[in-house]
């Protein structure tokens, strides 16, 4: 009985996320405006969060929020804020454009469906962590060492070139 | 200490070359800010060259052994340490180029430029020597950042904004796509080492999914490589970009996307530590990957050459050449044994050189005259003889023809394939590769065509103003230099048959662990 | 709190009600969100109101001059009245507003500022959830303010609103760094990212000789603790950081557009968000609960706790198959007369006392500021954030990182030893 509820409830929770998730999602594909579609995707990011929390992954999820609403998502906004307001409507150059892109999409949709149908995945038993952020550190410290440190070059680099592109012109 | 921290240390001897990179990468920020001028730009330049030689010199002191380090995120093999070289000799040729001909960036500051070609360089470098799809996606997303400016460097000219947003955008849909395969693979296996990626291959399990998995992986690294369907974005930044960087992305940049690409194939076939080159041929030929292969082969030299023909600027035309060139080495990737591996690595040699040498030439077209038109070659013939022999040697290397080091290169990927096709055991019939072949072929008399149109331009065709050319010292020198070494080597090509025996030694040797892991 | 919704659920409701202990889990869990949510919006509201008057007299005081004295005993109802006015106002939107956004947006805002409470501790064990990363997760949910924010600077259409919501939601983005990295000067020497463990550890002699401010627990602290308030003040657009809504320029900056129910989220939220930054303040580095005399009513180590009172108090008369049991819940309501379910309880709530008035001091500080104080430039704002805030506080990780390991022998010989 207890069971049934616990699988319940996590199921009812996965459902509700993945509607908001994918809702939003067609909803940034389709809305007409681009401001819309950003901020369907806020939707969208804060859903991927939700999973993270369902799974168990507290850090992950949070870390979600920092990076994906927190800061791409308002880079994304500022960008879209930021450029001309013709360009809030968005406009598809012809029909046949349209429905290529759209065959495209769907027989790429089709591929990965199948890929996903069909692959043969690993399964593994669930756990739900105890002190992820704990486990993160040591990994991050220990096996991801190289990764974590070479990481701060990477943004680093991305630094350099972002204070190189927005500085005022010399002359 | 304890073990941790002791293997740490070791582990960090073993990247010193990188770890050199960084120290320089710091020091040319902190040397621009300390002088805060333009006076900086020659302090800079120095600064970035020095470690880079550092990074070299620490780089030949290793000994070429099979080094899985940092818990397996590196595998440092002789073909990493092959390709780490290259990257490095052509960012010091970069770097030496950009300064030899500051008239480019007269309106710039520079230490930002040797910052990030530096970091590209670091990226290039991990790259190489990736284990783990982490530091895969990470270093190559360093290069990947680093080249999205360095290609929009000349922020007031249009073209060179246009060129940055056309490869940040490509770039970054090639990126998704490629987390997207390898999400693929971790779910397939657990685990985000690449050989272990391909387990299910090695068990002889075929599935669709690790094809999908596979080819969207491949979707990131065409993209770095331009091959085709992913070319688009090659001519428009090559002709955007400063033309410095246009040769490092057609140089460096694109052989740490075939560094990958090699080292994806390989770990296929990877049984114990080690690599097991007939194994990973087996298996890969097993899915079908040398059909795709073959396809992406023949399609990206041919789209590359013809393509190349209407061209009227040399920069553009050198970014379809470097499409087509990349096909060429693609055709290797259909044979995929020990000669083809070797043919692949030889022709990066000739291919630094002679690339190196047609940009150089483009830049100092740049430099003096402003532009790369064709139109604007017209009579270079009489303004500076050298400069257009120079440029012919180089055309004539590209296109593979003797006396230059373009033809033993070009001949051996050939002699892969025929010999594929008169070899018994093969997995495909002799026409498999008899085509691809006689498809170079095709394309290689194509690509005589447009290379030898800017030699009718600098030479042939009718001019009404000299152009301007003073070649500096350095220019007579970096020049002269590429020359003989292409010419040089198109007789005597030993020792860089040695130098890719090297690169190829560790391939069948069993790893041996740094630091006890 | 979670343990103690399950003690309650099993060890109480059950034996007081058998069908009600059937429910699953997760049913009562979510029932004891929905009932803990209530107290927070009430005490969000009752912030609000508390500062709206709070701020306007001392406003006043400071500009000597009355400020609101009319209604009530020297005006106390005056938030009511303006409550009451907020709810009964027309409900009004710019034609050429979107409307989707515009009205989502305050909802957004609101929501953002409502959910850093979730891990905000109250007292020592008044705290909704304990959660492992605390710091991390009340950082976090500041970026969905952000959003809500700069969907109200866009949605009315109005270039007031746009201004000022760029402007705050840039300033917002910028100070979360420095706020962030002061906060991980303080997790650095707490060696936790818990809020309730790093203001366990800060009670020290008296209450108060172990606070993090102090500069004999770290220099680097008290540094961090001013760079965070000033940081605070900028994320939470107060003077002299209130150019978001310069009314001399932006007339009332993301808001402008807004009034009745609607403005009133916005400003909750403001005021919310006040506190919470000031309780993060104070609870990272001000000692949080900890507070003079607050040990003599210390539970001494076998002393029963209110679990142990209810379960024995429900165990009166086992459940016989009724559908309630009055036994036991006069049972469990008998414990209100016992002093061992008072002590506890006091202990509990002179904690929340001397958390909520150091807050209530510091966010005492913020208005003085506010009214003292002229309003910098946007590029100045920036500058001190990025040219000023920045450095410090990276100095002030760097710093207690440093203080950590060399002074802690076994951190420093984890620190060798780590790994395998």
């Amino acid at each position: 009985m207890s069971d049934f509820f616990q699988h319940f409830g996590q199921t009812v929770a996965f459902i509700a996320i993945t509607a908001v998730v994918i809702g939003s999602a067609l909803a940034a594909t389709f809305a007409k405006s681009i401001v819309h579609a950003s901020f369907a995707l806020f939707f969208t990011l804060l859903g991927m969060a939700g999973y993270y929390f369902l799974l168990g992954a507290d850090f992950l999820g949070i870390t979600q929020v920092i990076i994906y609403v927190g800061g791409i998502l308002v880079l994304l906004l500022f960008g879209v804020l930021l450029t001309s307001r013709s360009l809030d409507q968005l406009q598809i150059r012809s029909r046949a454009s349209y429905i290529a892109a759209s065959a495209v999409g769907l027989a790429v949709l089709a591929m990965l469906w199948k890929a996903i149908i069909r692959g043969p995945w690993q399964h593994v038993t669930p756990v739900v962590p105890q002190q992820t952020t704990q486990s993160l550190g040591r990994l991050l410290l220990t096996d991801y060492l190289l990764a974590f440190e070479f990481s701060s070059v990477t943004l680093l680099a991305a630094l350099i070139g972002a204070a190189y592109i927005v500085r005022r012109r010399e002359k | 200490m304890s073990a941790f921290t002791a293997q740490t240390l070791a582990n960090c001897r073993a990247i010193a070359p990188e770890l050199a990179l960084i120290a320089a990468l710091m020091a040319v920020l902190l040397v621009d800010l300390a002088l805060l001028s333009r006076r900086s730009t020659g302090a800079s330049v120095w600064v970035a060259v020095a470690g880079l030689g550092t990074a070299f010199a620490l780089l030949t002191r290793f000994q070429p052994t099979d080094a899985v380090i940092f818990s397996g995120a590196i595998r440092l093999d002789s073909l990493a340490l092959f390709f780490q070289k290259i990257f490095i000799l052509g960012a010091m040729a970069v770097c030496l180029f950009t300064a030899a001909n500051a008239e480019i960036f007269a309106e710039y500051r520079m230490g930002e430029y040797y910052a990030l070609v530096l970091s590209a360089t670091l990226g290039a470098m991990f790259l190489a020597a990736a284990n783990d799809y982490i530091i895969l996606v990470l270093s190559l997303e360093t290069l990947s950042l680093s080249s999205y400016v360095l290609a929009g460097y000349l922020r007031v000219d249009r073209r060179s904004s246009e060129a940055s947003m056309k490869y940040i955008l490509y770039g970054a849909v090639a990126s998704g796509v490629m987390l997207f395969g390898i999400s693929y693979l971790y779910g397939m296996t657990g685990t985000l080492r690449i050989a272990e990626t391909f387990a299910p291959l090695r068990q002889g399990t075929q599935s669709f999914t690790f094809f999908v998995a596979f080819a969207l992986l491949l979707c990131g690294i065409g993209f770095k490589i331009s091959s085709v369907p992913f070319h688009n974005w090659t001519p428009d930044v090559y002709e955007g970009s400063p033309t410095p960087i246009s040769a490092f992305l057609a140089v460096v940049s694109k052989s740490a996307g075939f560094a990958i690409l090699l080292r994806l194939v390989l770990q296929a076939g990877m049984a114990a530590p080690g690599f097991d080159v007939a194994a990973a041929a087996r298996h890969l030929t097993a899915s079908g990957l040398d059909i795709v292969f073959w396809i992406l082969a023949a399609a990206t030299m041919t789209v590359g050459n013809l393509v190349a023909i209407r061209q009227t600027d040399i920069k553009r035309l050198l970014g379809y050449s470097s499409i087509a060139h990349a096909g060429y080495l693609l055709m290797a990737f259909t044979v995929m044994n020990s000669a083809a591996w070797d043919a692949v690595l030889f022709y990066f040699v000739v291919y630094y050189l002679m690339t190196l040498g047609a940009f150089y030439v483009a830049i100092t077209l740049e430099a003096q005259t402003g532009t790369t038109e064709m139109s604007a070659c017209r009579g270079m013939w009489v303004a500076s003889p050298y400069l257009v022999t120079a440029m012919v040697v180089f055309l004539i290397s590209l296109t593979g023809l003797p006396p230059t080091a373009g033809f033993p290169a070009k001949l051996k990927l050939f002699k892969v394939l025929i010999d594929a096709a008169l070899g018994t055991g093969m997995p495909r019939g002799p026409w498999f590769y008899l085509s691809l072949a006689l498809i170079g072929v095709g394309n290689s008399v194509v690509s005589l065509y447009y290379y030898f149109k800017i030699v009718r331009a600098m030479t042939l065709e009718r001019f009404e103003t000299l152009p301007s050319i003073r070649l500096s010292v350095f220019d007579l020198a970096a020049m002269g230099a590429l020359l003989v070494a292409v010419i040089f080597l198109g007789i005597y090509f030993q020792p860089v048959e040695e130098f890719v025996q090297t690169a190829l030694s560790s391939l069948g040797g069993a790893a041996r662990v740094v630091g006890g892991l | 709190m979670q343990e103690f919704v399950h003690f309650l659920q099993h060890d109480v409701l059950a034996r007081i009600s058998p069908p009600l202990g059937a429910l699953p889990d997760q049913i009562v869990l979510l029932g004891a969100i929905l009932v803990g949510a209530a107290p927070i919006v009430a005490f969000m509201a009752v912030i609000a109101m508390a500062w709206t008057y709070g701020e306007r007299r001392i406003a006043g005081f400071i500009q000597a001059r009355y400020g609101p004295n009319r209604v009530g005993p020297e005006g106390v109802l005056q938030p009511l009245a303006d409550g009451i006015k907020l709810l009964a106002k027309e409900d009004i939107a710019p034609a050429g507003a979107d409307r989707p956004l515009y009205e989502l947006a305050p909802l957004l805002v609101f929501v953002g500022a409502l959910l850093p409470f979730v891990a905000l501790p109250f007292s020592e064990k008044w705290v909704i959830s304990s959660m492992a990363a605390g710091v991390f997760y009340v950082l976090a949910f500041e970026a969905i303010e952000v959003i809500g924010i700069i969907m109200a600077g866009w949605a009315p259409n109005s270039k007031w609103s746009l201004y000022g919501g760029m402007r705050l939601a840039a300033q917002m983005v910028a100070y979360e760094i420095p706020m962030g990295l002061c906060l991980l000067t303080v997790v650095a020497l707490a060696g936790t990212l818990n809020l309730g463990q790093i203001c366990q550890m800060q009670g020290g002699a008296f209450g108060v000789g172990n606070w993090m401010v102090w500069p004999w627990v770290s220099p680097f602290a008290t540094l961090a603790f001013f760079m965070f308030f000033v940081g605070g003040l900028a994320a939470t657009k107060r003077a002299p950081f209130d150019l978001p809504e310069a009314e001399s320029e932006l007339v009332a900056g993301f808001h402008t557009e807004y009034s009745g129910i609607r403005f009133a989220f916005f400003f909750m939220a403001e005021y919310a968000a006040m506190y919470v930054v000031c309780a993060v303040a104070t609870v990272c580095f001000l000692g949080g609960w900890h507070g003079p005399f607050r040990e003599w009513l210390a539970p001494a180590a076998g002393a029963p706790t209110i679990s142990d009172l209810l379960g024995k108090a429900v165990q009166v008369k086992t459940a016989d198959g009724a559908w309630f049991v009055w036994a036991n819940l006069w049972g469990a309501l008998s414990v209100l007369g016992k002093w061992a379910f008072w002590k506890p309880m006091l202990y509990e709530l002179l904690g929340a006392f001397y958390l909520i008035a150091k807050s209530f001091f510091l966010l005492f500080v913020m208005v003085w500021m506010r009214w003292t104080l002229p309003r910098i430039r946007i590029d100045q704002v920036i500058y001190m954030c990025l040219k000023v805030l920045l450095p410090f506080s990276l100095l002030c990780v760097l710093g207690a990182a440093a203080q950590t390991v060399f002074t802690d022998w076994n951190l420093l010989h984890w620190l060798l030893s780590a790994g395998k």
